[in-house]
């Protein structure tokens, strides 16, 4: 189990901070919902200008910083997910990322769905007729198989 | 409430990537103030989530901070360059919902674009210019007034004899 100490992060004191420790988790996370390269880095601009814009007025205390990065990234490729709402696991295309490669078909569509397309549990319930409690099953079992991977 | 079995359900993961609703994570938030054990386990899980994003990191090219940077003072200076507008209701000072150009700035401070900082190194060096120039002439012209003096006196010595 984590210590309490190395849950707590300190609070990051300039955009340039941020930057430097997230930019890369930010682009990975903006390329796997785009899909290229180019149009990632246009957005990861896009993002970061707007938390420079919305730096003081944000809770980067604890250690949540990286859920606030994500929201930024959600908030800023709405248009991108209202255009592309594709997470079948039959696409070959979609999603490339080498951690489904051990999931089963309903943990990739619900992990690819829920973290890439922002959709909802309820959302999800109702697309594949199965309870909510299914869907969060899943997604538990999804993230516990990426971080297996890493740790084994 | 079976605590253990609500971390387990999977519920907190669905929290923490904002897929829940409204009314579940009011209830989540609740239950996280009543339970320490729920509380700790959000807070690894949000140090999970940033190392399953460590994972899929792609490291961004070279000049990709340049641009951020570019990008953020092109909005400073728009937002130097656009009026404040300060709206004075609800303070005793509204007049039918007006509102008022600040005239006067509050902060002592101001922002400038990078670019400006090659005029002030120039106006710098041209000011280092001028005052080697100024010092030089003060010289000479002390020079040229002694060498007067010099053939002023050897003058009225050459009268006297």
């Amino acid at each position: 189990m984590l210590k309490q100490t190395q849950i707590v992060k300190n609070k990051p004191t300039s955009v340039h901070a941020l930057y430097e420790e997230y930019a890369g988790m930010l682009l990975g996370y903006i390329f796997e919902v785009v899909n290229d390269m180019e149009l990632a880095e246009a957005y990861l601009v896009k993002v970061f200008s707007t938390i420079s814009r919305q730096f003081n007025d944000t809770n980067w205390s604890g250690s949540g910083t990286w859920l606030q990065l994500r929201r930024f990234a959600k908030n800023e490729l709405t248009h991108f997910y209202s255009a592309v709402q594709s997470c079948d696991p039959a696409d070959t295309q979609y999603p490339k990322n080498k951690y489904f490669a051990d999931m089963t078909a309903n943990q990739k569509h619900i992990f690819c769905s829920i973290y890439y397309h922002k959709a909802t549990v309820a959302q999800l319930s109702a697309q594949m007729g199965e309870p909510e409690a299914y869907i969060n099953k899943m997604l538990k079992e999804a993230f516990a198989i990426i971080k297996q991977q890493h740790e084994s | 409430m079976k605590v253990k079995e609500y971390i387990e359900s999977g519920i907190l993961e669905s929290y923490v990537l904002g897929a829940v609703t409204e009314a579940e994570a009011q209830q989540l938030l609740q239950l996280k103030k009543q339970h320490p054990e729920i509380e700790r386990a959000l807070q690894e899980l949000e140090v999970d989530m940033e190392r399953l994003a460590g994972y899929m990191a792609v490291t961004p090219p070279p000049d990709m901070w340049n641009r951020i940077s570019d990008d953020i003072d092109k909005q400073i200076v728009l937002f130097d360059n656009a009026p404040k507008v300060k709206d004075f209701t609800g303070n005793g000072h509204s007049q039918n919902g007006n509102k008022y150009i600040e005239v006067e700035a509050e902060s002592t401070h101001m922002r400038i674009h990078k670019s400006w900082k090659w005029v002030f190194a120039a106006v710098f060096v041209l000011g280092k210019i001028f005052l080697g120039f100024a010092i030089y002439f003060y010289l000479e012209n002390r020079q040229a007034q002694e060498q007067i003096q010099q053939l002023k006196t050897e003058m009225q010595q050459l009268q006297h004899k």
